[in-house]
């Protein structure tokens, strides 16, 4: 019996498997050897009655207890779980906008709850200045005004001086004072300014001062009471 | 389509009913008709096709994604109607025995072939060519019929095909050929018989 090797590509051939350089090749083959073109056409022909074979359809009530059963395996949600779950995973834009106000609500409620307004909070948590910075300049100016305060002579002030510059602290003070303008801060303002007033008379004692200059200074510092305004500012930023 | 397949897998291993559920309704009526077209009825391939969504189900977690999951899924299809068939041919042979065991038969424990069973002219009695080409069908092995099937009436590559039988591509293409030949004969020998 004739046989011929390229034979069995010819399913390939048949159903469509083949391209390029070996799809000519086989063509060229097909039309020289009379025993693959039998073949190929036999293949043609059987496959051609193969494909008018026709799938019946199932039945309505098999298909219906099949996907019943198959619906079983995987347990599918009753309708009211679908819709909840539809509305929970895929919100329409009704249910987005509702879910966006009550976020915002609560943050607002949140927000009135958890942080303070400005006329309650204290000093250095309502000034951008930081609380250690201030409560150094609060601490010094408190220091170089007892020391002021205090003294018998000048001499006792120059040695406080040494350590704190009055010069330094009066451009703090003004610094200071800036940034509680802008920070609305009234209260810090405030004492900044008597502060600033005071400082500057002790920067303006020099070495030929009077004592009567000296103890107006002192009456000064001692007639603004502002040591318990200090120390109760910088407790408060202390805590 | 198999990134979607993809999503699908992932959800339905984390436990995701519904995902599986999705998965279920794009697939269904492939694997009942490639059950059918394996078995020759759909009473048999309803109760395949349920098996194999049984199985998928249970086996999900373990599909890791080395072939596509339709190749899986008609994998365990082909083989779970052979098995369905074999065990259907053993017991309708035990049932036939018993049968002819009641009725006093000469030989009994013999082995009955579906095909056998049919008188020759109750054979040519068959005129009807749905009916030739189903005749044709199951008179191929099991191995050239799922060839066939899956390649003619299924539309898959011999590559894929070689992924659900498990075989080299080669393979695939002789019982393809031989399957060819095989419904040849068996067209051409009815066509005959009916002469």
């Amino acid at each position: 019996m004739k046989t011929c090797k390229t034979k069995i590509k010819l399913i390939d051939y048949h159903y469509g498997d083949i391209a390029g350089h070996e799809l000519s090749e086989i063509e060229a083959h097909i039309s020289e050897c009379p025993l693959c073109a039998e073949e190929l056409r036999r293949i043609e022909e059987t496959t051609g009655i193969m494909s008018r074979r026709s799938r019946p359809r199932p039945d309505r009530a098999l298909i219906s207890s099949y996907h019943q059963n198959l619906s079983s395996i995987y347990k599918e949600d009753s309708w009211y779980q679908q819709l909840l779950d539809s509305w929970i995973r895929v919100p329409s834009f009704g249910v987005r906008l509702a879910e966006l106000t009550a976020v915002l609500l609560l943050g607002f409620v949140l927000g009135r709850f958890l942080f303070v307004t400005p006329a309650q909070q204290p000093l250095a948590q309502q000034s951008v200045v930081d609380a250690k910075l201030l409560n150094n300049y609060l601490f010094e100016t408190e220091l170089l005004l007892l020391e002021t305060a205090n003294m018998d002579a000048y001499h006792e002030l120059k040695y406080i001086m040494d350590d704190i510059d009055c010069q330094q602290l009066l451009q703090k003070t003004m610094i200071l004072k800036e940034v509680a303008r802008k920070d609305k801060n009234v209260r810090l303002e405030h004492l900044l300014d008597r502060l600033e007033i005071i400082l500057l008379e002790v920067s303006n004692i020099k070495d030929d001062v009077s004592n009567e200059e000296l103890e107006y200074v002192k009456k000064s510092i001692k007639d603004m009471r502002i040591f318990s305004e200090l120390k109760e500012i910088q407790l408060v930023n202390v805590s | 389509m198999a990134d979607i397949d993809q999503k699908l897998i992932q959800k339905a291993q984390r436990g995701d009913r519904r995902a599986f559920g999705k998965l279920v309704k794009k697939y269904r009526n492939k694997v009942l008709y490639l059950a059918y077209d394996l078995l020759g009825n759909y009473d048999d391939a309803q109760d395949v096709a349920q098996s194999v969504f049984l199985r998928v189900f249970s086996g999900i977690r373990k599909f890791k994604g080395k072939s596509s999951f339709s190749t899986w899924l008609y994998r365990i299809t082909v083989n779970q109607s052979i098995d369905f068939k074999r065990s259907k041919y053993r017991r309708s042979s035990v049932s036939i025995d018993k049968n002819i065991q009641n009725e006093d038969d000469p030989m009994p424990g013999r082995i009955i072939l579906r095909d056998k069973e049919k008188d020759p002219l109750e054979r040519l009695e068959i005129k009807d060519l749905k009916e030739k080409i189903e005749n044709a069908l199951d008179t191929l092995s099991e191995q050239q019929r799922e060839a066939f099937v899956l390649r003619h009436y299924h539309g898959m590559s011999m590559y894929e095909i070689s992924k659900i039988l498990e075989c080299k591509p080669g393979t695939v293409r002789s019982h393809l050929f031989r399957a060819i030949n095989k419904l040849r004969e068996s067209l051409k020998e009815d066509e005959n018989m009916q002469n």
